[in-house]
């Protein structure tokens, strides 16, 4: 039997697909300041890229707090039970047509690879690229209080941490992929709704 | 007589302005800056209403009113042509050296340029008051100039130099016509230093004497027009600006001092600010980056060329015993490129500048200085500081490149003795470079061995006039950017430049690593996806045939 339940919430979506957006736009601009190519062009890269890290700065302000308010803390309770049949899934059963071994519930939406990584994005890189964004935009206020002469570190850090956000993008965007369907865990961030088998 | 006459020619031509740079077009005078509103008339003046026929006689009838002008000018650079720096005297007239016709001392047709009459050698008196040239700097008729010949007397006959005719001064008409300088006063001598327009400084030529809005927005007389003395202001004779032991800027704050800096020193920020855009990322720059780095983004951006290059190594080549020179045209403008007298010259015109850490100070070596050869190109007045520095910010700079002879035994760098009667040494008489090396060294008490070649060395012009439009200034890409302006600046991390390869190279193969983690695994699942659906078909199939076995 297949029912339908509300996985994503709605402020969960907003935040998903704003985030999504911003991450895009700080992507391009980032990499356009680090030299890789030309875009928008160097000053309005540089404007866009302040405005979005500040509006991503918000809207994790605004993600934490529901987080901790909503309970939703619970998800992201650092577990390592299921990760080996998990991986063995991704690199075995999925080529022979074996079902997923997560079951997903409204309570438990991530399989135990996926807790693990939305453990470090959440909590440790996007942190280390917020904070070191803002050591990078306020580093002449730094530098005259005598804080910080050099802004090297800050900014390789913050560099390293854009390419490994860019590689989780790209792998992310094949991992949701693997739902009922092709589309059903996109769609499922569009609507909120996901079919699971109910036993 | 006749010799006399051919020696004064030949002296004259090779030292005056026109001689290297021709100017195709005569820039229009600027309004003279007289004001309308002085309490005197000179022309009035009895003791001016005289048929002066000797310029200093002129100077005696000024002290009769400005008792004490002379003392005044007695303690300026523009007089002494030095400056004490750590205790020691530095300057052009003493041991200061550069990589154009190397060193003053001994070289009296330098002194065409200083402010006084007769400087020939060190039996000059430097603290006679007749001595001092008011005129060249007051004079507000355009009709005196200088004589190279006559080691800064002005022209009292008719002279035939070079191509043109420079008619014995009025000096009556002169005296009475005294204002306050102008730009083509200060210029006379500021925008053809070392040989001519455009030559020294990558940013002041005699196009500044009109220049358009582009080229100058403080001068142009469109909007501002401002005099020099607007940001030179004075005090006494006392003119704000860079020389030996005095910097070219004591702060950066708007106002800081303002009174205490006129004749002192001079600052962009001290009528701007230094948080003058309304615009934090820009602002933030200031601290660090000069407003000229980004606001003067190309040198000699008026009709005439600068001289980027002097090689005198290939000096004295001649053509049937005779020496000559070869013109290259630049845009409308002829220039030197080769000159028996001289050697080779590279020129520009809309050069972008070379970044350098700048306090406002110049190191200037002198002759007596021991350099080492290993460490060509010798900077011979490099700028000091760095990204440490609080005083230090990224300047623009015009290098001019030397090659220039010295003592390869005693490592110093040798002056050259040019102008002479035949026979003298004299480089552009005898074309012999030992002698006049020797009579060069020997003028300026030093020691040489004998031994001499020819080393590379750099001279330092920081770039800080020919402000542009505020539309025109320096792109971000120009500097934050690999391979940009700030290439070789060093010691700090610049956004859009800088990086760590090993990261670059692990945010590679993350990325890539990733993308070809997906293709593979994507490709293998479409695979085996299609490889169960053909047998989940066959065992269907399979059951099918035998369901119709049965």
């Amino acid at each position: 039997m297949a029912t339908t339940i509300t996985i994503f919430k709605r402020f969960e979506r907003l935040w998903h697909w704003l985030q999504a957006l911003l991450i895009l736009l700080l992507l391009a601009t980032g990499l356009e300041l680090h030299g890789l190519f030309s875009l928008f062009g160097f000053n309005t890269a540089v404007q866009l890229h302040d405005w979005a890290g500040f509006i991503w700065l918000a809207l994790l302000v605004l993600v934490f707090s529901w987080i901790a308010t909503t309970g939703e803390w619970r998800q992201y309770k650092p577990s390592f039970d299921g990760v080996p049949a998990t991986l063995k899934y991704y690199a075995y059963g999925v080529f022979k047509g074996q079902p997923h071994p997560h079951h997903m519930t409204v309570a438990n939406k991530f399989n135990p690879l996926q807790r693990l990584g939305y453990i470090a994005i959440l909590f440790v890189m996007l942190p280390v690229q917020i904070f070191t964004g803002l050591m990078f935009f306020f580093f002449p206020e730094l530098r005259a209080a005598g804080w910080l002469q050099q802004i090297d570190w800050i900014a390789i850090i913050h560099t390293l941490n854009a390419y490994a956000l860019l590689s989780f993008l790209v792998i992310h965007l094949y991992m949701i992929t693997f739902g009922a369907t092709l589309g059903a865990h996109l769609k499922a961030m569009v609507t909120g709704k996901e079919q699971i088998d109910s036993k | 007589m006749k010799i006399y006459f051919a020696a004064f020619v030949c002296a004259a031509l090779a030292i005056s302005p026109v001689d290297a740079v021709t100017n195709t077009s005569q820039a229009e005078p600027a309004p003279v800056i007289s004001p309308q509103n002085s309490t005197a008339d000179h022309s009035k003046f009895e003791i001016l209403d005289d048929e002066f026929d000797f310029a200093p006689d002129v100077t005696e009838a000024c002290l009769e009113c400005h008792t004490e002008a002379a003392q005044q000018i007695h303690q300026t650079p523009h007089w002494r042509w030095a400056a004490k720096v750590d205790g020691k005297m530095v300057g052009k007239s003493q041991n200061g050296y550069n990589n154009y016709c190397v060193a003053a001392r001994g070289n009296s047709s330098c002194s065409q340029c200083h402010t006084g009459y007769g400087w020939r050698n060190d039996d000059f008196d430097l603290e006679a008051e007749e001595n001092v040239d008011c005129l060249v700097c007051h004079d507000t008729t355009g009709t005196y100039k200088k004589s190279a010949k006559m080691s800064g007397h002005p022209y009292y006959e008719d002279t035939q130099v070079g191509d043109q005719l420079i008619k014995g001064v009025d000096l009556r008409k002169v005296a009475q016509s005294v204002g306050l300088p102008s730009r083509q006063n200060c210029l006379a001598c500021h925008a053809n230093g070392g040989g001519g327009n455009g030559v020294k400084h990558g940013d002041t030529d005699m196009s500044l004497v009109d220049p358009v809005h582009e080229l100058d927005v403080h001068m142009s007389a469109d909007k501002l027009n401002f005099s020099c003395q607007t940001c030179h202001s004075t005090s006494g004779h006392q003119i704000s600006g860079r020389y030996n032991g005095k910097k070219a800027f004591l702060d950066d704050q708007l106002d800081m001092g303002r009174h205490e800096r006129l004749g002192n020193n001079v600052s962009c920020e001290s009528c701007h600010s230094n948080r003058p855009h309304d615009e934090r990322q820009l602002d933030n720059h200031t601290s660090k980056v000069a407003c000229t780095s980004c606001h003067i983004g190309e040198m000699a951006r008026g009709p005439y060329p600068t001289k980027l290059s002097w090689d005198w190594s290939t000096a004295g080549e001649l053509k049937d015993g005779k020496p000559f020179s070869q013109d290259i045209e630049i845009d409308g403008v002829h220039v030197h490129q080769y000159m028996s007298k001289k050697g080779t010259f590279t020129w520009g015109r809309n050069v972008v500048p070379e970044y350098r850490w700048y306090k406002g100070e110049l190191l200037q070596k002198s002759l007596s200085d021991v350099i080492d050869p290993n460490q060509a190109p010798i900077d011979i007045n490099p700028p000091t500081g760095d990204y440490d520095d609080p005083d230090a910010k990224i300047w623009p700079f015009k290098i001019h490149r030397g090659k220039q002879p010295y003592d390869t035994e005693n490592n110093t760098m040798l002056p050259i003795y040019l102008v002479g009667k035949k026979g003298s040494g004299a480089l552009w008489s005898d074309f012999d470079w030992a002698k006049a090396l020797a009579a060069g060294a020997a003028l300026n008490e030093m020691e040489f061995s004998g031994q001499f070649d020819f080393i590379e060395s750099n001279g330092y012009w920081p770039i800080k006039h020919m402000v542009a439009p505020a539309e025109q200034a320096v792109a971000c890409e120009q500097c934050h950017a690999r391979g940009g302006r700030l290439e070789s600046l060093d010691g700090f991390y610049l956004l859009g430049r800088d990086g760590s390869t090993w990261v670059d190279l692990l945010g590679a193969v993350m990325v890539f690593g990733g993308l070809a983690g997906v293709g593979g695994h994507s490709a293998y699942r479409y695979v085996s996806y299609r490889r169960r659906n053909a047998s989940n078909r066959k065992q269907h199939d399979n059951q099918y045939d035998d369901q119709q076995q049965d």
